[in-house]
């Protein structure tokens, strides 16, 4: 775990923040200020109302009109029809004030409650008076002043009461309009200063944060270039380990071919297995490089999934054994069935996760299932589940250890593998999981989408160890004197005749003096590299040509096409694998009994001798292959 | 929802105001027999005295065929009030004018463009909660509007306009 410190998350009270609060608080006040305006407007004009002054007026007019058609009737001008429908139209003001909603607003007039109250009590009292004995027009009269005579002051007082009221509560709304204009008005300024702040900060903040992310995508670039620095260097450093690296395990397998010491035989075995890890280890990193910088590419082959378990196991039982493991191998697929995907990679996976299991199972027993069945979609599935009863891994640690890095408690090993495994399986289109219970072990298992058959693949040649090449005359054009020390120590063993050419010119020279029935071309080489050689040599010699073999140390197929393309018969990659390079000999100069027939089966069943001392071809090998090691270091 | 109703409103009033015309131009205006409650001055084509038309209360009764419940600014309670709308009445008279001044028995006056007062549902009652409305209570015609359904109706333009106790109407 690198966690850094805990980064602070919480917003901190800056001022502007307190400030920023203020203004909404002002903003919010504004708001509710003008949505209770806007209310009592929309009340004020959806409530009826009648003008106070006037409906004072006409009650006082009605009062005035009736008195004076009294005043009429007395005389003699008017009938009691006339003075009838001016006590009914003043009686139907008073009722009207009485009942109307409208007239809420009179009551604010000193003298109206009074007023009106008087005249509403006094409204049965004259129809009483009327109904027994206002028949004639003189006595309705009478009736009229008597009763109602009375009311002429208090509707006068009224009357001019209600101009002073209306004119005071126009007076106190107007001041009370005006605090409210005035408070709007301050808190819109000071809104708008706000605004104008905050807009000011914030652009300044949008400055520093493009300043910012400029220079965090400057930061972001160097890092990444940082980082593919690191990949570029930890992949040439990683080839060019391999190289002395493959000259050490193919000095080894001479050393094991040669010897017939069983001492030697189990030290070189011991060695042998030490630099095979150690290839392994380095190989680790450079798919970890390859995976960063997208070059890793599958090759696929049809096999036999049987086989690949049993090569898998036969190369870790001896760790197994080691730490008082049992390895029991259960494989569920019909025989004879071949899959095709990856094998070389399925074989990566395998290794690592037996190796897995016997790293940290002690005394234990480790099942490795594999089965072919079919997947959804049509699909089938290659499924393997090594199980083991080692220490376990916690929940919580699930997912980290398909991390890169990551140990389980233990120092050994890069922690590269199972990050590996799973890029290898994920790409291949499977999936990879695990479940384990600390103290009671672990089980991974892994899918992969694979295409089956029933046919057989291409029986692999069988690699002879001695003398499958007699006869055959070879050129090879390889600058590094390492490379030249394992292939020559390969050829001379199966009898090849051979040339060496340190450079593409030096091999074109010796192509067109000289008749060889294959040349094999490295291509990366000094003065002409190879593909420049093969150009020259098939534009000088024409058909007559001999098939030229590209030897190269990528193993990336688009680069095996591209050789392909430029005119090479076969791609043989480095470090040679002693069957692949016989069978594609056999197959490029049509000579099946290179890789057919009896010969001697590997290893070696040389007799034990008596001596335990390396023979002097033995001897010779080694220390040529130490000059060689010693010539790379000096070399620029 | 109050522009619904005020073009729902319309459309009866439509109707209604096709229906009356078609009765106008079949029967010449009767000339009132009671005392005459209304007149109607003004543009008018139908008339049953010199340039008038003269309605007594048996006339106007005939007409209060429609019905209107509505609270009113002035009184309490909603009110049930029977008549006719203003368009109908128009059309019986003939009107040619585009608007009315509403003139009430103690002289009080106002002026209902017609266009506008029509689309706005101009009702002329002639009883209230089942009764010949009464001087006293605002009688015995009285112009009202539908004041429940549209706030607008409750501003003073109409409350101006609902005239009452009317005794002419002059068309201009």
């Amino acid at each position: 775990m690198t966690d850094g410190p805990p980064i602070e998350h919480r917003p901190r009270q800056t001022p502007l923040t307190v400030f920023a609060v203020a203004v909404l608080a002002v903003a919010i006040g504004a708001a509710a200020l003008a949505i209770s305006i806007y209310l009592d407007l929309e009340r004020a004009v959806t409530t009826p109302r009648e003008n106070i002054q006037w409906a004072a007026y006409q009650i006082q007019a009605e009062h005035m009109r009736l008195m004076l058609a009294a005043r009429d009737a007395e005389a003699g001008r008017i009938d009691v029809d006339a003075i009838d429908q001016r006590y009914q139209i003043f009686v139907s003001r008073v009722l009207i004030l009485r009942d109307g909603d409208a007239y809420a607003a009179m009551h604010s007039i000193p003298g109206y409650e009074a007023m009106l109250t008087r005249a509403v009590d006094l409204i049965p009292v004259v129809d009483a008076a009327i109904a027994g004995g206002g028949q004639d027009a003189r006595a309705y009269a009478d009736i009229v002043q008597h009763h109602l005579g009375a009311l002429t002051e208090p509707m006068q007082q009224v009357a001019l009461k209600a101009v002073s009221t209306a004119s005071r509560e126009q007076t106190e709304q107007q001041l009370q309009l005006r605090d409210t204009v005035f408070y709007l008005v301050v808190s819109l300024i000071v809104i708008v200063a706000a605004a104008i702040g905050l807009a000011g900060v914030t652009m300044k903040q949008f400055a520093a944060l493009d300043t910012g992310r400029r220079d965090l995508s400057v930061a972001l670039w160097r890092a990444e270039e940082s980082s593919r620095a690191k990949s570029r260097f930890l992949a040439g450093m990683s080839h060019e380990m391999r190289t002395p690296l493959n000259a050490v395990i193919g000095m080894l397998r001479e050393i094991n071919y040669r010897t017939s010491d069983n001492g030697i035989h189990r030290l070189a075995g011991i060695a042998h297995a030490s630099a095979d890890m150690l290839c392994g280890l380095v190989d680790d990193v450079l798919d970890t490089t390859r995976i960063e910088t997208g070059k890793f590419r599958f090759h696929n082959v049809t096999f036999d999934p049987a086989v690949l378990v049993e090569e898998v196991t036969s190369v870790l039982a001896s760790r197994a054994e080691d730490r008082g493991n049992t390895v029991a191998v259960e494989i569920e697929a019909p025989a004879g069935r071949y899959v095709t995907t990856d094998r070389a990679r399925l074989k990566q996976v395998l290794v690592n996760l037996l190796g897995n299991a016997i790293k940290y199972t002690a005394d234990g027993t480790i099942t490795l299932r594999a089965s072919v069945a079919p997947g959804a979609d049509d699909t089938t599935l290659l499924r393997v589940m090594v199980a083991d009863t080692g220490i376990g891994i916690p929940a919580d640690q699930h997912e980290r250890i398909f991390g890169r890095f990551f140990q389980a408690g233990t120092n050994d090993g890069l922690g590269l593998g199972l990050s590996i495994t799973r890029e290898i399986i994920e790409r291949l289109g499977g999936r990879i999981g695990v479940d384990s219970t600390p103290g009671e072990g672990s089980t991974f298992w892994f899918e992969v989408p694979v295409a089956v058959s029933d046919t057989a693949p291409k029986p692999a040649a069988d690699p002879r160890v001695r003398d499958r090449l007699a006869g055959v005359r070879l050129l090879l054009a390889e600058d590094n004197a390492t490379n030249r020390q394992v292939i020559r120590l390969l050829l001379e063993r199966q009898g090849a005749a051979f040339d060496f050419a340190l450079n593409g010119e030096q091999a074109v020279a010796m192509a067109l003096a000289d008749a060889y029935d294959l040349i094999l071309m490295d291509i990366n080489m000094p003065v002409m590299d190879g593909l420049q050689a093969l150009a020259e040599i098939q534009r000088r010699s024409g058909r007559s040509a001999p098939p030229v073999v590209a030897l190269t140390a990528d193993a990336l197929a688009e680069d095996h096409e591209r050789f392909r393309a430029a005119g090479m018969v076969a791609c043989v990659t480095k470090p040679i694998d002693e069957t692949e390079l016989l069978a594609t000999i056999a197959t490029v100069l049509r000579r099946p009994d290179i890789v057919s027939g009896d010969g001697i089966a590997l290893p070696p069943a040389v007799p034990p001798r008596a001596e335990a001392q390396l023979t002097s071809g033995q001897r010779e090998a080694v220390l040529s292959l130490i000059s060689a090691l010693h010539d790379e270091e000096d070399e620029p | 929802m109050s522009k619904l109703w005020t073009a729902m409103r319309g459309a009866a009033i439509a109707a209604t105001v096709t229906l009356m015309a078609l009765t106008a131009a079949a029967d010449p205006l009767p000339a009132p027999t009671g005392t005459v409650i209304l007149e109607v001055t003004g543009a008018i084509a139908n008339t049953n005295a010199d340039g008038k038309a003269r309605f007594d209360r048996a006339a106007l009764e005939a007409m209060a065929t429609s019905e209107l419940s509505t609270s009113t600014p002035w009184t309490k309670g909603v009110q049930h009030f029977q008549g006719f709308p203003l368009s109908a009445l128009l059309s019986v008279v003939g009107s040619t004018g585009r608007s009315i001044k509403a003139i009430a028995l103690n002289d009080y006056s106002a002026i209902l463009p017609v266009e506008d007062s029509v689309a706005a549902g101009a009702f002329v009652a002639v009883r209230a909660n089942g009764t010949a409305m009464s001087v006293r209570d605002r009688g015995p015609l009285w112009i009202v509007f539908p004041y429940d359904t549209d706030a607008r109706l409750t501003t003073d333009a109409y409350l101006n306009r609902s005239v009452w106790q009317i005794k002419e109407l002059v068309v201009d």
